[in-house]
């Protein structure tokens, strides 16, 4: 626990990572928004396979707004990355690789980086944060570029044929997925752009943002 | 000096812990939970898929929850029927694609049934102590005690909104592909400020209470591990085990 009086640099940025215990109520109030929000809206997914991919990137989107009302709280160092953390948790339990934990962890220390620089007073700065935020939703398929034979030769790939799996394997090619890495970052940069009007036009007037 | 008035006060201050097979450490339903989840989603987690749907299903009857014990069974059985018998008995190429989902809702079913007996049983007070006493910092424990707190609230406001979208008539997908965004901002913002709104609250609350101070505050049922919990934990290691041996067996 660190126990650091904050200190101020000449240019007025706040260098402690103390977290006060409200801090840390807040972290824990929106990462549940977070986490209800995402599994609400990806659940709408498992209604039909079409609907996956749709309900993906309206999770990103959605996702977008408890994301940028945290960041209008956030005012030190820290307070990001221990969101991160949570969600990380909250995410091994549910069945994610441990890559997507440590690529949460990874892009929060970007933000981080991010608000730091703007010095925690941008809004337009926390639409990129999210937009850096919103590439953790491309590690689900991470493990193609790292155990590809692996993915393909499971029992149930196995089970859909080789035509199906060897379709796959060429419809799945590093350029479709660098695509999809790519999207889900532009996704986020649109998301941050409605979740900073929505932000305005709701939460701003109720006192809340 | 002690009065005879203040003397139940030590009397509640050494609790007596009746230790019965049904109940679990938080920290021992944790592990129960993170090893299920890992070993489960790991390569090669069809294996240990049998023992983790048991688990949940012995951990159902520990807790007396009938009402789980038969959602829990009903679910693993007809994803599993989906995902492994009708394959067998159907050749449609529409019947893979739905096995093959069926198979990946199967682990989460199996994860779920595990989680609920944490959900069930721990309180975000029993959390705290455990895991304070597993020596994990503050930083991590009260957010952590809080978020667990605080799902149950933002699942009950968003489906007193989803309600009252339905009233209105809102929830269709027509509406929702024709105005993707009115629709993000109609579900969205009055689920965010009603939860915001019980939140002040509850960090007033929260704070008096003393919760994220920096002393150490004492429980008054400590985190003990005892005999439920090794019993637990051996219960799901020997299911590992013959579930691995079985269905290796089977391949």
């Amino acid at each position: 626990m660190t126990t650091s009086t904050p200190t101020e640099t000449e240019r007025g940025r706040t260098l402690s990572v103390a977290m006060s215990a409200r801090d840390l109520i807040t972290i824990g109030i929106f990462a549940a928004l977070y986490v209800v929000l995402f599994f609400a809206v990806t659940m709408l997914g498992f209604l039909n396979p079409v609907m996956m991919l749709g309900s993906l990137a309206l999770s990103i989107l959605v996702g977008a707004i408890p994301f940028l009302l945290f960041l209008t709280r956030v005012k030190h160092a820290g307070m990001v990355t221990l969101f991160a953390v949570v969600l990380g948790a909250v995410f091994t339990v549910t069945g994610y690789p441990a890559v997507a934990v440590a690529t949460v962890i990874g892009l929060s220390l970007v933000v981080e980086v991010i608000l730091w620089v703007t010095r925690y007073g941008s809004r337009w700065a926390g639409v990129a944060s999210y937009a850096v935020f919103a590439a953790w939703y491309a590690t689900p398929l991470l493990p193609l570029f790292y155990a590809r034979e692996e993915y393909f030769s499971s029992p149930s790939m196995a089970r859909m044929g080789p035509e199906y799996t060897a379709g796959l394997d060429a419809f799945l090619s590093p350029g479709v997925l660098i695509a999809f890495n790519v999207a889900t970052v532009v996704l986020g940069l649109v998301g941050g752009v409605i979740a900073l009007g929505l932000l305005r036009k709701h939460f701003t007037r109720a006192g809340l943002a | 000096m002690l009065t005879p008035a203040m003397a139940p006060a030590s009397a509640v201050s050494a609790p007596v812990r009746t230790a019965s097979w049904r109940q679990t450490d938080p920290r021992t339903s944790i592990v129960l939970l993170l090893a299920t989840s890992i070993a489960v989603m790991a390569p090669g987690g069809e294996l240990v898929l049998p023992a983790a749907v048991l688990l949940g299903l012995l951990l159902a009857v520990a807790d007396s929850s009938w009402r789980r014990l038969l959602v829990l069974a009903a679910a693993v059985g007809v994803l599993a029927t989906l995902a492994h018998l009708l394959p067998l008995w159907v050749a449609h190429p529409l019947v893979q694609v739905v096995g093959v989902a069926a198979a990946f809702m199967l682990r989460f079913a199996a994860i779920i049934g595990v989680a609920q007996h944490l959900l069930a049983t721990a309180t975000p007070g029993t959390v705290t102590t455990a895991l304070r006493a597993a020596r994990v910092p503050r930083v991590v424990t009260v957010p952590l005690a809080v978020m667990l707190r605080f799902i149950p609230v933002v699942v009950a406001e968003t489906l007193a909104v989803v309600d009252a979208m339905r009233l209105h008539g809102l929830t269709g997908w027509r509406a929702m592909v024709r105005h993707p965004i009115l629709s993000i901002e109609r579900f969205t913002v009055p689920v965010i400020a009603a939860t915001l709104r019980v939140g002040d609250d509850l960090t007033a609350a929260a704070l008096l209470r003393g919760l994220g101070s920096h002393t150490r505050p004492t429980s008054r049922t400590p985190a003990q591990l005892g005999w439920p919990d090794l019993l637990w934990v051996v219960v799901a290691a020997t299911l590992s085990v013959l579930s691995g041996t079985v269905v290796g067996g089977a391949r």
